[in-house]
């Protein structure tokens, strides 16, 4: 597991921590959606967790050990699958593979290099294109290219950090199967994206962060099952009266409308939803649309870092 | 329509420190160094050079003639004892030689046949062919003009004599003949008392001989176009912080590229020394003489020149941060140092400002360095100063690279 506890971390001349009091955890088999706006932190947070920031403050152990001493000793143990292409574009994929198999420190129980090679290929299926140089390929390709040569060095946790963007829906598919996969053998995956329903469908944890701040963590389930979010359509009521009246009872989310206001409440646990609809009615609204349920992780995520644009 | 792309592009260009500093400031300092360092090509400042007296004759005459010199020229060094091992190594630029009965020689000019006296010039065997010429012709000019002075026979009545040839050219004056080769006989001994020669009989070098030693440190240092060009590619793609996240640290990460560099960088300039070699002569040119020269001086200079070549193109590597920045400033530093160090223009004919600042640039402790194997036929002892300056030199470039990366990633 990957213990992070009470983790700051602020670039040289900056006025504010990137990253401040970051506590969570990383379990092997499963997946951790880390989410944010721009700027919120991620990247600073899986920099750290690849070795490539130093700790300022706070700790991160991995299966107990220290990821300093981690990364001295057994630096396989977490491998980062980088946003962009991080690999040589003028040599074949074959070499690419060849040349980080070789330089991927040897972890407890690593196959050889050959046969790492050839699981990677399996696995991201490449075999194809092996003797190609690796920037002739499709978009697609090197996404697939990437992930195959982060799995060389047969780590426990894999920090994947936007896989899928910039690929067709059959890669993104295809990328997202194979995490589902490696997470059920048991490797630990922390997953960063943008698309919220990528990390709706595969992640067995969420994390929002924002402003260097952890302003959600824990089960999926928990956070998203256990609100309820009620969407409204209104008429006679502008976004600001709406706002207004209805923020006793939740977060709002107010979003323009063709001759309408568009409303989206995430329900305080102790609200029913006769009293939001009273409440309407009692400030001279008209409903014309209503629906109940779970809310989606996007309402989850706006409601949470809210819709103005981020620098 | 127009407007708009031309604005945007001069909006995208203030904004582009380096490509700013690429387009404004390195021409300037590129005209600044060029006009500095060529302002007295076209009259070369032959009365800098470094020289020594050794006056065997201790005689009046020879005393004018070095007073005369000394005109001239800047004051002779002090120290003489230790003065061929000075010419060797290129710290005397030349010595002049009065050799003892000089004197005597002049004082019985018409009538004597024995040649004793004489005078030598000795230069250094990298002294520029053209300034050993023209410091020959001026010793030999000045020694005519005092040897007929001290000489029983007055310059009218030589001039006399080929006057009388002149006048009585067609007539039939049988002694005409006979008094014009007299007078010829006894200028051309006169002339040949004077004797330019190098160092241990060290050839004249040719244009070869230096050119191909500055260009080839101006190609070996070419390298820090490409490194500086693959660094930055590594890490706006974030294979660099793939490798880091792999445990590989900076350190190890420059030491992989430093080290293939290197070796290619040698094999470049083995071709480049093959070229002058055997191709020049091929094409007409001559050829680059490194039969007798001191391998192990050789290869080790070759080695601290590609070492510190690479370390600085690692260094450079490390603090730029586009493609546009390495395509403009990487070459941008090989012209600026090329230009300082000697390579475009022969150090000697820069002024003393400049030649001391020439002494800054790693180029020229490498030009210097080849130079002494090539032409001085250096040992590596004596070249040991220069290979540790470029060493020490691709260190420091080394430790301010890893310093630059710790900074970026701690």
């Amino acid at each position: 597991m990957i213990n992070i506890q009470g983790v700051n971390y602020r670039y040289r001349n900056a006025a504010d921590n990137a990253l401040e009091s970051i506590s969570l955890e990383v379990q092997p088999g499963k997946i951790l959606g880390l989410l944010g706006p721009n700027g919120a932190g991620k990247t600073t947070l899986i920099s750290l967790l690849s070795g490539n920031l130093k700790l300022q403050s706070g700790s991160i152990l991995v299966d107990g050990t220290d990821l300093q001493n981690l990364h001295k000793n057994n630096p396989a143990a977490v491998c980062l699958a980088p946003q962009d292409f991080a690999f040589y574009p003028s040599l074949t994929v074959g070499e690419n593979l060849t040349f980080f198999a070789r330089i991927s420190p040897k972890g407890e129980g690593r196959r050889t290099a050959e046969a790492q090679i050839e699981f990677a290929l399996d696995f991201c299926q490449l075999s194809h294109v092996l003797k190609q140089p690796a920037c002739s390929l499709s978009g697609g390709l090197q996404r697939r290219l990437n992930l195959a040569i982060t799995l060389l060095a047969s780590p426990n946790y894999l920090l994947l950090d936007e896989p899928t963007v910039g690929v067709d829906p059959q890669t993104r598919a295809f990328i997202l199967e194979s995490v589902k996969a490696l997470s059920q053998s048991g490797l630990g995956v922390v997953y960063t994206s943008h698309y919220m329903e990528e990390v709706e469908a595969i992640a067995d944890q969420l994390a929002i962060i924002d402003g260097g701040k952890l302003l959600r963590y824990g089960d999926k389930s928990a956070l998203l099952e256990s609100r309820s979010s009620l969407c409204l359509k209104l008429v006679n009521l502008s976004e600001e009266e709406s706002r207004a009246k209805l923020a006793e009872f939740g977060n709002v989310e107010v979003a323009p409308a063709d001759d309408c206001v568009s409303l989206e409440i995430d329900l305080l646990t102790t609200v029913t939803v006769g009293q939001v609809l009273a409440a309407v009615e009692g400030a001279g609204g008209r409903i014309c649309e209503v629906s109940y349920g779970r809310p989606k992780l996007e309402s989850l995520f706006l409601g949470l870092t809210h819709r103005s644009l981020r620098d | 329509m127009l407007l708009a792309l031309i604005l945007k592009e001069l909006h995208v260009l203030r904004r582009d420190l380096y490509g700013l500093a690429a387009i404004f400031l390195l021409p300037a300092a590129f005209i600044i160094i060029m006009s500095l360092a060529l302002q007295d090509v076209y009259r070369p400042k032959l009365n800098t050079l470094k020289w020594v007296l050794i006056d065997n004759d201790r005689t009046d005459f020879s005393l004018r003639l070095a007073k005369h010199w000394q005109d001239f020229q800047q004051e002779p060094e002090a120290k003489v004892e230790d003065w061929r091992s000075q010419l060797a190594t290129g710290q005397l630029d030349y010595a002049i030689i009065i050799e003892r009965g000089t004197q005597e020689y002049l004082d019985n000019l018409v009538t004597a046949n024995d040649t004793s006296g004489g005078i030598k010039f000795i230069g250094e065997p990298g002294l520029d062919f053209a300034v050993f010429q023209a410091l020959t012709s001026q010793l030999r000019g000045l020694w005519l003009e005092h040897a007929i002075k001290s000489s029983n026979l007055e310059l009218p009545t030589i001039v006399r004599q080929n006057i009388d040839i002149v006048d009585d050219f067609g007539a039939a004056d049988e002694n005409a003949n006979d008094r014009g080769q007299g007078a010829s006989e006894l200028m051309d001994r006169l002339n040949t008392m004077v004797e330019g020669q190098r160092l241990g009989g060290a050839v004249n070098p040719s244009a070869v001989q230096h050119n191909v030693p500055a260009w080839l440190i101006f190609g070996m240092f070419f390298v820090v176009t490409s490194i500086t060009g693959l660094l930055v590619e590594e890490r706006s793609h974030g294979t660099f912080a793939r490798l880091r996240s792999l445990g590989l640290s900076s350190g190890v990460i420059l030491l992989g590229k430093l080290i293939p560099f290197v070796v290619v960088n040698l094999f470049q300039a083995a071709i480049m020394l093959a070229i002058g070699r055997y191709l020049l002569p091929l094409l007409g040119g001559e050829a680059l003489v490194i039969d007798d020269v001191h391998w192990l001086a050789l290869c080790t200079m070759l080695f601290s020149i590609s070492f510190a070549a690479t370390s600085l193109a690692l260094w450079i590597a490390t603090l730029v941060t586009s493609q546009t920045q390495a395509a403009a400033i990487g070459p941008a530093v090989n012209v600026l140092l090329a230009a300082l160090g000697g390579i475009m223009v022969p150090s000697f004919v820069m002024p003393d400002v400049m030649q001391s600042i020439a002494g800054l640039s790693p180029m020229n402790w490498a030009l210097e360095g080849l130079l002494d194997i090539l032409i001085r036929k250096a040992s590596f002892v004596e070249v040991a100063f220069e290979v540790g300056k470029l060493t020490l030199f691709g260190v420091l470039c080394l430790v301010l690279a890893q310093l630059a990366l710790r900074k970026k990633y701690s």
